[in-house]
């Protein structure tokens, strides 16, 4: 589905460079739940910057077939709060041309678990978990290949965040898209995701299985003491 | 002794007619020295609750207790109001709470003139910010809060509260915009700095484990009231349905499952 082939990414600032990404291939086959761990300033969403096309590469390149779609953060920051949630979930369609029928919106809306009557709310008047329902939502409406997902549950309760991850699960069951999950908590993407990118400085440190992950075969030190701090 | 008892708290907020508990009669003693956890969902009313023990409650909230005291004096309604000195709070985001457009030698000064203490400030903001394992106080002194990294702004923060010298220290989520290996070296500096200073010291967070690590005693907050608590080293054995749940939320790295357990809030009695 990806095929990303040493890519790299120079930030220049005041004249300083900074190596966002260097040499970072990977392959992504279709279907496929994909992990990308790191701590702040290791290159794991410039990554999803990269594939979505807001960043562009320094070298490298990489290839993708299929259509993809960005589901941010921050829930509270990322819908717009003077719109209805069936106006969120339309506008890509809009945007893409493309029919917008509004059974279509309300049945986006039953698959991520909320029932018709949101259509005509706003974004204040949801919680943090349904409006990364509605953030989910608007990614599915357009029926994507590849998800890319910058820390979907960070900013939720634990108990929130539990409800999301099962929600993701079950639409890529029946949807069968490809999942890319940038995190920085491992038990996070080790449920999630069979494969796992580690990440540091801007640098693949190891590709790892999240079975190989459970069962302590790690090859590299820098994953070791990740596995060693999360509690 | 108790730094703080605290009997039958309970805080309103009084929204078109209606009038809604954000805490509902809590009751909590905190020995001196003690490291406490309090851990809880968002709008479980944990931070409403430090807010009024540092006195800086919302001026539209009401509160009531049927007694207060705070390190062996007893404090009034009326006297519950104002912020009280020996307590400090370092909250989560420092971006967003240190001052954009002082240099940290200046925020941390303000501090040192807040407590009086007006010579050698110089010497004394290059000794706080070693206290706070700062390797390079002189260039940390000299910086704006935009130029420092997260985990940095997060010490400064600290520091500046150190400079206060509390008798209790509040840390609200202190961690939970930093990176895991960051984490651990701001806990430690906190329960450290504690531990050396005979300060009692309070962690708000919604990371059980981290709490269950870290702390003492754990309180745990729901919807207002404090539904459980016990020894921080017995969370995990926890009998309260709430605690429970919340700790079957967590995916864990040597528990390899399909699905998450939900937590079923119908099965939580108040």
């Amino acid at each position: 589905m990806i095929h990303a082939e040493n890519l790299s990414v120079i930030f220049e600032k005041k004249g300083q460079k900074f190596q966002a990404l260097s040499d970072v291939s990977f392959d992504v086959k279709k279907g496929e739940s994909f992990g990308i761990i790191g701590e702040s300033g290791s290159g794991k969403t410039t990554i999803l910057n990269v594939l979505s096309g807001m960043v562009s590469q320094n070298s490298g390149a990489f290839k993708l077939n299929g259509t993809l779609q960005y589901v941010f953060q921050d829930p509270y920051s990322a819908l717009h709060p003077y719109h209805t949630i069936g106006r969120i979930l339309e506008e890509p369609l809009k945007i893409r041309k493309k029919i917008v029928d509004k059974s279509l919106i309300i049945q986006c809306l039953k698959n991520v678990g909320l029932g018709e009557e949101y259509y005509f709310r706003y974004p204040h008047e949801l919680s943090g978990g349904q409006r990364q329902r509605v953030v989910i939502g608007r990614a599915l409406v357009m029926q994507a290949d590849v998800l890319l997902l910058d820390e979907p549950t960070s900013a939720l309760d634990v108990s929130v965040q539990a409800e999301i991850l099962n929600l993701l699960k079950d639409l890529q069951e029946k949807y069968k898209f490809t999942m890319i999950l940038v995190t920085h908590d491992l038990p996070v993407v080790a449920f999630m995701c069979n494969d796992i990118l580690v990440m540091r400085q801007g640098k693949v440190i190891e590709r790892i299985t999240s079975t190989n992950l459970r069962r302590g075969m790690i090859k590299n030190s820098y994953t070791k003491e990740l596995v060693d701090l999360s509690f | 002794m108790n730094i703080i008892d605290l009997k039958n708290f309970t805080l309103s907020i009084a929204q078109q007619e209606k009038t809604n508990l954000i805490v509902q009669g809590v009751s909590l003693s905190i020995q001196n020295g003690e490291i406490l956890g309090v851990v809880g969902e968002s709008g479980s009313g944990k931070t409403m609750l430090m807010r009024f023990l540092l006195g800086v409650m919302p001026q539209n909230m009401t509160a009531s207790f049927d007694s207060f005291s705070f390190l062996g004096s007893l404090i009034s309604l009326e006297e519950s109001k104002n912020v009280r000195s020996d307590i400090a709070m370092v909250l989560q985001d420092p971006k967003t709470s240190l001052n954009p457009v002082l240099t940290v030698e200046d925020q941390i000064k303000e501090a040192f003139i807040l407590k009086g203490d007006k010579d050698n400030l110089d010497e004394k903001v290059l000794k706080t910010l070693q206290e706070v394992s700062i390797q390079d106080p002189l260039r940390v002194a000299k910086s704006y809060p935009f130029e420092l990294s997260g985990g940095m702004g997060q010490r400064v923060m600290i520091a500046m509260m150190l400079a206060l010298k509390p008798k209790l220290l509040i840390a609200d989520e202190p961690t939970s915009s930093l990176d895991a290996h960051v984490q651990r070296q701001i806990l430690d500096l906190l329960r450290d700095t504690a531990k050396k200073n005979g300060m009692t010291l309070i962690i708000v967070s919604h990371d059980l484990p981290l709490i269950s690590a870290y702390c003492h005693r754990v309180i745990v907050m729901y919807k207002g009231h404090i539904v459980d608590s016990c020894k921080a080293q017995d969370l995990s054995k926890s009998k309260h349905p709430y605690t429970k749940g919340l700790l079957r939320c967590l995916p864990k790295l040597n528990d390899p499952r399909k699905r998450l357990s939900i937590l079923k809030r119908e099965e939580i009695d108040l």
